[in-house]
């Protein structure tokens, strides 16, 4: 596997924007965070090979990509994971909101984000999962945890980012 | 509540995120693998390297060197064998679940603590495996009494030198381990939830 095979290239495509999302969870200084992302993108690629079907694609790539984030995490605790933000890539948005809702958005944003880096890393594997739209079972999988137990570990993180949405 | 009227999933689904470098993964994949494969070699060479020159002096060698050496090769092979074995893991990638993943990962932080420890202890017990084996050569009269000192002396000058410089070594790699592994756990408990 000395290049990246077309079928391997367009899975970590599809799913480029998603495993933005895992590093930008885990690691929030900006020049960290594009090495994890690359670190992530790598263990994904590697993984790829190993894909029985088990789950799907997106399942099999969130569970690889959080593991190599831990294991990030895991060398590099010495560094705090809240960080100011730098530049930032956007991707292109279904409509142009305006100036002021762009502010509103990345300050509540910010916020959710801010909340989920405090959380214990398996209620924010799940908080994160859900929102990439996995179901309870395949977050359970993904995880290595009950589906009730991923229900009620979700359900009160959301009302924990909730409430912190509705007070900020 | 369904998910297109979900205002954490749309804040979430909306963020700003940056894109990986497809091309530099490539070019990292073959830096992975070339670190990979020294890594191993040069375990594996220092090894062979270490046998080679047993071999090379095996008729100078008495039956009290010989077996000492003997004794710390088959100590080494051991050890570059788990050694390798723990950076197949730390290099690599992981499809388990997380959670048998975050098992598995502090099982090694605390295997590398294991290792720290036991490279601190193999200091003191080196100098006294030296300290028996010199004492061993006087006692059975090995070597004429100049030649003993020489040798003697060519010891304690490499142990005086190298010994601190491992010792002091393996007691910051024991530091870091353990302040990664406290690290870690306080992440896994979180701050909130």
């Amino acid at each position: 596997m000395s290049h990246l095979s077309t079928d391997f290239s367009q899975v970590l495509r599809e799913h480029a924007a998603l495993l933005g999302r895992v590093a930008a969870t885990y690691e929030a200084n900006f020049h960290k965070r594009q090495e994890l992302l690359q670190e992530i993108t790598l263990a994904v690629w590697q993984a790829l090979d190993k894909f029985k079907g088990d789950s799907s694609i997106k399942t099999y790539v969130l569970r690889v990509a959080h593991n190599k984030a831990i294991t990030h995490v895991a060398y590099h605790a010495k560094q705090p994971r809240n960080d100011s933000y730098c530049e930032m890539e956007s991707p292109e948005p279904s409509h142009k909101p305006s100036a002021v809702e762009q502010i509103d958005q990345q300050q509540k944003f910010q916020m959710m984000l801010g909340q989920i880096r405090q959380m214990p890393i398996q209620t924010m594997q799940v908080v994160t999962m859900s929102m990439e739209g996995l179901s309870y079972d395949e977050i359970a999988d993904a995880c290595g945890i009950s589906s009730s137990n991923a229900g009620v570990v979700l359900n009160r993180a959301r009302k924990v980012l909730m409430e912190s949405m509705q007070n900020g | 509540m369904a998910d297109n009227q979900d205002p954490l999933k749309q804040l979430w689904l909306q963020q700003e995120v940056v894109l990986p470098d497809l091309s530099q993964v490539s070019k990292n994949w073959h830096k992975v693998r070339l670190k990979q494969w020294c890594y191993v070699a040069l375990d594996v060479l220092s090894l062979c390297f270490c046998f080679l020159i047993v071999w090379l002096n095996a008729d100078k060698l008495d039956g009290l060197s010989m077996t000492l050496m003997l004794v710390v090769m088959l100590v080494s092979v051991v050890f570059v064998a788990y050694i390798t074995w723990l950076r197949r893991f730390s290099f690599g990638w992981s499809n388990a679940s997380t959670d048998e993943h975050i098992q598995r990962l502090l099982k090694q932080i605390e295997s590398n603590i294991k290792i720290a420890n036991l490279s601190l202890h193999l200091v003191w017990f080196v100098t006294l495996l030296t300290v028996i084996f010199y004492a061993g050569l006087y006692y059975f009269e090995v070597f004429p009494e100049d030649r003993f000192i020489r040798k003697l002396t060519v010891t304690l000058g490499i142990h005086a030198v190298v010994m601190p410089g491992i010792w002091v070594w393996a007691s910051r790699r024991k530091k870091r381990f353990i302040k990664e592994l406290s690290e870690l756990t306080k992440l896994l408990a979180g701050i909130k939830v």
